[in-house]
């Protein structure tokens, strides 16, 4: 049965077509056009001149491409300014040359733009890119000749470039695939470019693809193969299953659709999926990754004894409804959304502001569409009278009055919008905030299109600047009156306004706000705030940023890896590794209202998360399939939290807000405003973030020898084996029994009983040792050390 | 022929170059298993960062003639008859022909973090991306022998304390933080200081009894490069508390009177042996941070009784140190603040304000010319005249001296391709 299913699609691999070309009214491609010498026609600068250059490498940032050009000679990065590009080849060249320019009409085999690249390594730094009698040249010098000519107007543009097959499955590791472009013009007509699009591997461990489209694999996996032509980019999945030894699929149940996509697509890899985890092994996983906290003994073992079928069921349901699920959640998105440091003299207010603002709306589940409105859309007044306003800044100034008092009865947490996204010095930027944004509620990174256009994606530098005038649409003003101010930062003292800043006014004339990929949103002084329109556009059930960014954030955090990874890199080179998953995630995020809840519960419960890590044979070189758990190391403040529950010591990080429990997960402020004796240098060195940079990679979960050095020797963590007043002089007076003791121990750190090798090994030691408290001591030390310990399994 | 491939940086871009034999060619493993082979080119580095921004007028950039202007202190003769240097300096005044000053530095950063941020990097600050610090690039560039960490920073205190980074290199490059006082009686290191009653041998057992007990991930296929990290982090930790040559370094105890007292018996003098004391054991870069030089009151007052003696002497000290000892061939030692102070004096306390459109800055060592001052400032030390050089090409000088190609080019994690200095050229005239 699963040798035909394979054979069918070895078969079908050239059945799945994307472009319904049309044979007979395809153009052919220029490869087969320019073969031989004869004219086949001109050759067109947008279709074929400059992507020429693209596959041939001369507008690459190393070469010509470069901001600074290659000697005296400067092509647009990618091709994307083909004005520039035809104006560089015409003007004259005085830096390299001195006589006329690269092109010579007149007497086209002359032009140094044809010597260059099909003379050597001595002559050209680029080396020989293409002989004398090839298509190439051949393209290059009728274009030339036909008198290089290039009217933007009349010059059809690209609607779309499409790639076929859309999918390849390689039942044979020895067969290749050849791959085929077709770009579509805003002329109707169509054109085969393979031979001018360059093609790229994600992955070239498990498949390459040659210069002309040609695709071989080498192991189990899949990735994507990526394809540009002309500022269009597309992509096709390949898929390399595992070699059928005989054993049936594994026959599962799923818990629910998450279930269904996921083991659709290991099917399609032949990679089989681990067995469920353990129930300790669950409870463990499930409150770090949703509360940040580790089980206690007691908890462990009352789950453990649980008798109940639904017991994991109930046991998520009662951590999402845990204060500390607010706390750790505020904590992701005060990185998501920059929650840094704050320069004025209210910048530690301002932190634990924000973040109790985000807590606020978590505890009480408000969806997250409602969410980014109070980022997006976020004003002082919030359409309540400017004395309310005035009201509220003078309380909460007044209770905050102190450097270490805060707004302790959550007047600001309670407000629906967050005014404070807004106005940190640094934020005052409009570019900063475009990309911020883009970031945190997208799962863009824009700051590529900052510069020149992206390369990966559809975003020109056009695009982006008419993007960022939404973001200049926020003023700075005094409170007391509205008019715009500059000086005067901070909460209270000066208030955040709609419409759009002075400073910008022309510019936005200039440049009207468009939606990315959407229409222009024009803005009429004293009009509605166009932020609005904005974020109208963003919550769309259609927009496919908004939703999929976030279930794919969510997903990335309980898995390690994102459907889309880096999971806030939404670009066309970057496709998901499993779009249907994808696709349902959002769409059922978006049915349910955005209900982030919902959202935990759909992901939590389904039998992909619960997962064991333990891979088997066919599994275990899988990163990108949700096959099995993937190992994780805890996030700096979860390890530091775990350490102190572990040894029952609790951390000191200084005056807190009122009630405010002395946790590392939730501590609104940079790591070193704690100072290194308080929790700030191990939060610095296991990775916190400073929320300064809009990536997600500034939270870093890598490994360090300081780390290491940390949990061996430091003096936080030695002074908190060593206190009189921790969890293990108390137990060495309540628990008589050593091997009673060791269990306990290994509940409390790793949730689990320890297997007899480890209890004899341990208790060999402690009889070994000077004292039993000495002796307990090493194995407390040792269960903070084993590596099972710092990581989520 | 060149590589013309855009597949390497499209591959690093997704991170799903887990090509590789089994995924784990994630950067801090290459620096893990480069540690064991590697060699080093055997130049080492010492960045003094005067944070908070030293006064250029009242210390390298004297301007006797300037009116209101120049404040309190008056100029003293040098070793070198080109450089006259502020009088409360006579321990470096005696050392000028060991090191060059530049006064022709200028930029327009003119807060504490982004001009920290430009200093510490050679990079203008942008919101997308961290760089890493001079000793996160040195890290990842030069090794050290077993046991001894590359990179360690001292950071000192004071008001105006700069934020370390190892930026994009990530947390694997970052400094071994030698927290505490060095001139304190009891000074231990953190995380080297065996505690109360905890032996090196103590260390050891718990080592052993580790091994026997860490045994969960042992027995499986797992190709987790996180785990595999940590594992080689493990074995690197346990030689760095093992090292003798580490412990020795940080034993500063153990070096005679004469030569701490030639430092001074104060927390930079005693930072700046240390700092000698780590290179001699291998390691390569060693930052020492030195806060309070925000004088925007009492600056005279400040400068005269608090930061300058100090500073002179255990700079001075080092500088003669490193030359006895034949160090300061292989050594570059480079001294810089974030920006300059204010010419004008301002009348809210005898301050001088943030200025950085003009600074000065000292290097010595790995083949600098000693002896020597390169740029000019006009009359009042306002702006430079003629030339004048960016911190990216301060910065830029500092990696020629050091042997690492400022323009090598680098991958983020999120694969952007980015120089680590891209915008700056080295002073040749340090050289000259």
């Amino acid at each position: 049965m699963r040798n035909s299913f394979a054979t069918i699609i070895c078969l079908s691999l050239f059945a799945i077509s994307a472009a319904q070309a049309d044979e007979s009214r395809l153009v052919k491609s220029a490869q087969q056009r320019w073969a031989a010498d004869g004219s086949s026609g001109t050759p067109d600068f947008i279709r074929h001149v400059v992507p020429l250059f693209s596959k041939l490498g001369c507008n690459m940032r190393s070469c010509h491409g470069s901001f600074q050009g290659q000697n005296g000679f400067r092509l647009s990065l990618f091709g994307f300014e083909p004005d520039l590009d035809r104006k560089e080849l015409l003007e004259t060249d005085e830096q390299s040359t001195g006589d006329g320019p690269r092109v010579n009409i007149k007497e086209p085999t002359k032009s140094l733009f044809l010597a260059k690249p099909t003379s050597s390594d001595d002559e050209h730094g680029g080396g020989r890119r293409m002989g004398k009698q090839s298509w190439q040249f051949r393209i290059l010098h009728e274009w030339i000749k036909a008198g290089a000519a290039y009217d933007p107007k009349t010059t059809a543009k690209l609607d779309r470039l499409e790639i076929s097959p859309r999918e390849v499955v390689f039942s044979d590791r020895k067969q290749k695939s050849q791959l085929r472009a077709i770009a579509w013009f805003d002329d109707g007509t169509h054109e085969d470019v393979t031979a001018l699009t360059v093609f790229s591997s994600n992955d070239d461990g498990i498949a390459k693809v040659s210069i002309d489209g040609t695709v071989s694999v080498s192991r189990t996996g899949d990735t994507a193969i990526i394809a540009r032509y002309a500022g269009g980019v597309t992509s096709t999945q390949v898929l390399v299953p595992a070699r059928d030894d005989n054993r049936p699929f594994p026959v599962t149940f799923p818990h629910n659709k998450i279930d269904e996509f996921v083991t659709a697509k290991l099917r399609k890899l032949n990679i089989h999926p681990s067995k469920l985890c353990s129930d300790a092994d669950f409870i463990r996983r499930v409150q770090l990754d949703v509360i940040g906290t580790l089980p206690t003994a007691d908890e462990t073992r009352e789950f453990l004894a649980d008798r109940s079928p639904d017991k994991r069921t109930q046991l998520i349901d009662r951590l999402l409804e845990r204060p500390e699920y607010a706390m750790y959640w505020g904590m992701k998105f005060s990185d998501w959304t920059g929650n840094s440091k704050y320069i004025n003299n209210k910048a530690i207010l301002s932190n634990w502001m924000w973040q109790q603002w985000i807590e606020d709306k978590l505890s009480r589940n408000v969806s997250y569409d409602e969410i980014a409105y109070g980022h997006v859309c976020a004003t002082s007044l919030e359409g309540r009278p400017r004395e309310a306003f005035l009201a509220e800044a003078k309380s909460i100034l007044h209770k905050a009055s102190g450097r270490y008092n805060y707004d302790d009865d959550g007047t600001y947490a309670r407000r629906r919008t967050n005014e404070l996204f807004w106005t940190n010095v640094e934020r005052r930027n409009p570019d900063t905030m475009v990309l911020q944004t883009a970031n945190s509620f997208l799962g863009l990174r824009l700051e590529c299109a900052q510069c020149h256009n992206h390369p990966f994606d559809r975003w020109t530098q056009k695009d982006f600047n008419q993007f960022k005038s939404f973001f200049m649409a926020v003023r700075y003003c005094d409170p007391a009156d509205g008019k715009e101010k500059r000086t005067g930062r901070g909460y209270g003292v000066e208030s955040l306004e709609a419409g759009v800043n002075s400073r910008y006014v022309s510019t936005v004339r200039k440049t009207p706000p468009k939606i990315l990929g959407g229409r222009e949103v024009p803005y009429v002084e004293g009009g509605p705030d166009i932020r609005v329109a904005l974020w109208e556009w963003m919550c769309a059930p259609d927009n496919p940023f908004f939703a999929p960014s976030f279930v794919n954030r969510v997903w990335d955090h309980y898995f390690g890896t994102g459907i889309v990874d880096p999971a806030d890199d939404f670009n066309q080179g970057n496709p998901p590794s499993n779009p249907q998953l994808l696709d349902w995630l959002a769409k059922d995020f978006i049915k349910h209202k955005f209900d982030i809840k919902h959202l935990h519960r759909s992901i939590l419960n389904s039998r992909t998360y619960q997962l064991s890590w333990e891979p088997n044979a066919s599994n275990r070189l899988d990163k990108k399939n949700f096959s099995h758990a993937r190992l994780r190391r805890m996030p700096a403040e979860v390890l530091i939290d775990a350490i102190a529950d572990v040894t029952g010591v609790p951390n000191n990080f200084g005056r807190l807000p009122k009630d405010r429990p002395q946790r590392a997960v939730g501590q609104a402020m940079p790591p070193l405003r704690y100072g290194a004796s308080r929790g700030g240098y191990a939060m610095k060195i296991f990775g916190r973030p400073d929320r300064e940079k809009t990536c997600d990679c500034e939270r870093s979960n890598e490994p360090s020898v300081a780390q290491a050095l940390y949990l061996i020797n430091d003096q936080d963590v030695v002074s908190k084996l060593d206190d009189r007043n921790a969890r293990l002089p108390k137990l060495l007076k309540s628990i008589k029994d050593d091997r009673e003791l060791v269990v306990e121990l290994y509940l409390t750190a790793l949730s689990r009983f320890p297997t007899d090798e480890e209890l004899q090994q341990q208790l060999e030691h402690v009889a070994g040792s000077d004292s039993r408290a000495d002796g307990m001591k090493d194995v407390l030390w040792t269960l903070l050390n084993v590596r099972e310990f710092v990581f989520v399994h | 022929m060149h590589n013309y491939s855009d597949r390497v940086t499209r591959r690093d871009m997704l991170k799903a170059g887990v090509a590789g034999a089994f995924g784990l060619n994630l950067a801090s493993m290459l620096q893990l298993d480069a540690y064991e082979t590697a060699a080093t080119n055997g130049k080492n580095a010492i960045f003094i960062f005067l944070t908070g921004g030293q006064s250029h007028i009242d210390s390298w950039d004297m301007k006797p003639d300037a009116g209101d202007m120049q404040g309190e202190f008056e100029s003293i003769a040098t070793n070198v008859s080109e450089l006259r240097v502020c009088e409360l300096m006579p321990f470096l005044a005696k050392q000028a022909d060991k090191y060059a000053v530049v006064r022709n530095v200028s930029h327009t950063q003119g807060a504490h973090s982004p001009g920290q941020r430009y200093l510490q990097t050679g990079n203008r600050k942008i919101p997308s991306l961290e760089y890493p610090d001079y000793g996160s690039v040195v890290a990842r560039e030069h090794m050290s022998p077993r046991g001894v960490p590359n990179y360690v920073l001292l950071p000192g205190g004071g008001s105006n304390s700069a934020v370390y980074s190892s930026g994009y290199l990530g947390v694997a490059y970052g400094p071994f933080t030698a927290l505490g006082d060095p001139n304190a009686k009891s000074y231990s290191v953190r995380a080297l200081a065996t505690p109360a009653g905890l032996t090196v041998e103590k260390t050891e057992a718990r080592q052993r009894l580790l091994k026997r007990v860490d045994t969960r991930f042992r027995n499986l296929d797992l190709f987790d490069q996180d785990l595999e990290g940590m594992d080689k982090s493990y074995q690197k930790a346990f030689d760095v508390l093992q090292s003798k040559a580490v412990r020795k370094a940080f034993d500063i105890g153990s070096e005679s009177a004469k030569v701490r007292d030639q430092y001074g018996r104060h927390t930079f003098g005693q930072s700046c042996l240390l700092a000698r004391r780590l290179v001699e054991a291998g390691t390569r870069c060693v930052s020492i941070y030195n806060g309070g030089w925000d004088t925007h009151q009492n600056n005279f007052r400040e400068l005269k009784n608090q930061l300058l003696p100090p500073w002179d002497q255990g700079l001075a000290g080092l500088l003669a140190d490193l030359h006895d000892r034949g160090l300061l061939e292989n050594t570059v030692v480079w001294c810089t603040g974030e920006f300059g102070r204010t010419p004008t004096i301002n009348d809210k306390g005898a301050g001088r304000d943030h200025w950085a459109r003009a600074m000065s800055m000292l290097y010595a060592g790995c083949g600098i010319r000693g002896g020597q001052v390169i740029g000019e400032t006009d009359k009042t030390a306002s702006e430079p005249v003629g030339d004048s050089h960016s911190p990216d090409d301060a910065a830029a000088s500092f990696y020629r001296a050091i042997g690492i190609d400022h323009l090598k080019e680098y991958h983020t994690p999120d694969g952007r391709p980015v120089m680590i200095v891209a915008n700056g050229q080295p002073i040749e005239k340090l050289w000259g």
